[in-house]
């Protein structure tokens, strides 16, 4: 456990000399890293000093940021933009002392604390000049001005709080009915960021700041107050499908680009997408949301993503992908084929909360899931993909017990589906072993 | 791959730029602006990001439209952030506002304010922020404000730009 030894961090650097002056080869190198265990990190209790040391700066760095505070009245106004423009400098200026010493990892924090310290004094500037114009603007600025520097030192750190910046910024749009097409631009910079940087926590926060950017997108066809939006079921199932496109959308991309990311995030994540948009057309099989939520998918964005993922190209990328854009499909098909069967009444309005435009569209949903559950136990079966026969196996009992509660006033009819969906997945079974089984 | 020092700068001279011109834009009304007196009326809430201050509110935060000279498009349907300019008049040692305009007169010697829309009704009434509503100061300091607003009239002292930018110079109270 030589890591941890104060001299070893030193002895790390020279081993790296020698091979640059070719005085030992790369795998020599290697083994000397080996033996002396150079190549592990040293235990925690070696870098408490470290940790004792940050907590000690960060300590007197609040003490002295009480004390301008407390004279922060009395201070001329250069002496308060100082106060701020001073340790952004110093970051600066610590970033190229690095990048001088070839410390590439110390020069790029330097550079995130830099990026911080910038949206600070933004804010700080705010504050001395007595600014209260715009207020989302301050963010909007801190982003122009630190993605591209997350973007180029490709730092997920920096990413990730760019991100709760831009979600900032979006929350306060929509709250001022806003779009700007900046907002675009900034979610791909962060796309590309997490093409060329995996973070899974950049990953997941992405899908919490997709949803409001696309409620932002939603805001310039629709404007409309945004308190409204969460109460309003029409809003609700609009960023559903949106969010279910966006995903199929972003399985597609990460089945281009994430070798870089570690395989079983990858599957679960995956997974997770595709369970989302398979319960969102489980959703519209109950006849009661339907009648709460209508039948208000907008479809455009959704319908041309799932077909550019059918696009024989994409076939071949993730099989997943492709399964969940035939789910999206079958969802808007009904859409379109309610849209033609019911034409507007005299008012204008479709009738969503007609009875008989309920039942047909629940019944006509209901068969679409169980031949999707079929389907995907038939496609697991037929690749030989364990996961697809068990996601069929798993949504045809979700959806026999559902139709169970809804059914049980009326036995015989309940009796007879379920009698041939226990014969369907006896059939199943048949199948499965008949080819598999015995392999 | 160590980053390269060029790109490194520019990376930084954008920053610097922004902030640069968010503090001459700042300053610029500071320089050369004309100063007034508004009266004000404050309440005292706290932002999260930028420490205490007291919210004002100015006669023109919320405008009668037929109280003043209305020379807005009445056919035109104003969105939030859209400029319009508020013409002030002094009366006695304060300026009052007596009129609202889509663009600024160039034949006028009166001062007018650069301000944004933050609501509109077409019949009523209309919103309006020019950037002066917030005044930061230490929590002590916002307090003895609001008591001092309970028990005489405050005015802001504000420095108006000839383009109509303004910034806000300080909170006091009204002089006896």
């Amino acid at each position: 456990m030589l890591a941890g030894f104060k001299r070893s961090q030193a002895f790390k650097k020279e081993i790296k000399v020698w091979v640059d002056d070719q005085i030992i080869t790369e795998e020599q190198a290697h083994l000397l890293a080996q033996i002396y265990e150079l190549d592990k990190d040293a235990p925690w209790y070696y870098q408490s000093n470290f940790i004792l040391g940050g907590v000690a700066t960060v300590l007197v760095l609040m003490g002295f940021i009480l004390i301008i505070s407390y004279n922060w009245d009395e201070l001329p106004i250069w002496g308060r933009m100082l106060s701020g423009l001073v340790p952004l400098f110093f970051s600066y200026g610590m970033a190229f002392y690095f990048l001088n010493r070839l410390q590439k990892d110390a020069a790029e924090l330097a550079m995130f604390a830099g990026s911080v310290l910038f949206g600070i004094n933004i804010f700080l500037q705010a504050q001395i000049f007595n600014l209260s114009s715009y207020y989302p603007d301050g963010f909007l600025w801190w982003l122009i001005g630190a993605l591209p520097a997350a973007i180029y030192l490709r730092s997920h750190l920096l990413g990730v709080v760019l991100q709760v910046i831009y979600l900032t910024w979006l929350i306060l749009q929509l709250q001022n009915i806003q779009f700007s097409w900046l907002s675009p631009v900034f979610m791909a910079g962060f796309l590309y960021l997490l093409s060329k940087k995996p973070s899974w926590l950049a990953v997941v926060l992405h899908f919490v700041v997709i949803f409001y950017f696309l409620g932002n997108i939603s805001t310039y066809f629709e404007p409309r107050p945004y308190d409204n939006r969460w109460f309003d079921a029409s809003y609700r199932i609009f960023s559903l499908s949106y969010l279910s496109s966006y995903g199929l959308l972003f399985l597609l991309l990460l089945g281009k680009i994430g070798h870089d990311y570690n395989e079983k995030f990858r599957n679960r994540f995956t997974n997770l997408i595709s369970f989302g948009i398979i319960t969102f057309f489980f959703i519209y099989t109950f006849r009661e949301s339907i009648n709460a939520w209508g039948f208000m998918i907008s479809p455009y964005i959704f319908y041309i993503v799932a077909l550019m993922i059918l696009i024989p190209n994409f076939n071949k990328i993730v099989p997943e992908v492709k399964f969940s854009a035939i789910i999206v499909l079958l969802i808007l098909s009904v859409k379109l084929l309610f849209y033609i069967s019911f034409p507007e009444n005299a008012e204008g309005v479709r009738p969503p909360n007609a009875l008989d435009w309920q039942i047909f569209a629940s019944v006509l949903m209901n068969i679409l899931f169980f031949i999707f559950c079929i389907g995907s136990i038939y496609i697991g079966i037929t690749l030989r993909d364990k996961g697809l026969f068990m996601q069929g196996i798993f949504w045809l009992l979700v959806l026999a017990l559902a139709r169970y509660l809804d059914l049980f006033n009326d036995y015989l009819t309940s009796a007879v589906i379920f009698i041939l969906c226990g014969l369907a997945i006896y059939f199943v079974n048949y199948l499965w072993n008949k080819n598999y089984a015995t392999r | 791959m160590l980053p390269d020092k060029k790109i490194l700068y520019i990376l930084m001279s954008l920053q610097v730029l922004i902030l640069s011109g968010m503090i001459a834009s700042s300053w610029y009304p500071l320089y050369v602006g004309t100063e007034i007196r508004m009266k004000v009326y404050p309440l005292d809430p706290r932002d999260l990001l930028r420490g205490n201050y007291v919210r004002l509110s100015y006669d023109f935060s919320r405008l009668e439209l037929d109280s003043i000279q209305n020379h807005l498009d009445s056919n035109k349907i104003y969105n939030f952030g859209e400029m319009v300019f508020v013409e002030l008049a002094k009366e006695g040692d304060y300026y009052k506002t007596i009129a609202l305009w889509e663009k600024k007169p160039s034949n006028t010697e009166n001062i007018f304010l650069k301000t944004s829309i933050a609501s509109y009704s077409h019949q009523y009434a209309i919103y309006l922020s020019a950037g002066l509503e917030s005044y930061y100061t230490k929590s002590q300091k916002a307090l003895q404000i609001e008591k001092d607003i309970s028990s005489q009239e405050v005015y802001a002292v504000i420095k108006v730009a000839p383009n109509g930018q303004a910034r806000l110079l300080r909170v006091e109270p009204a002089k006896n």
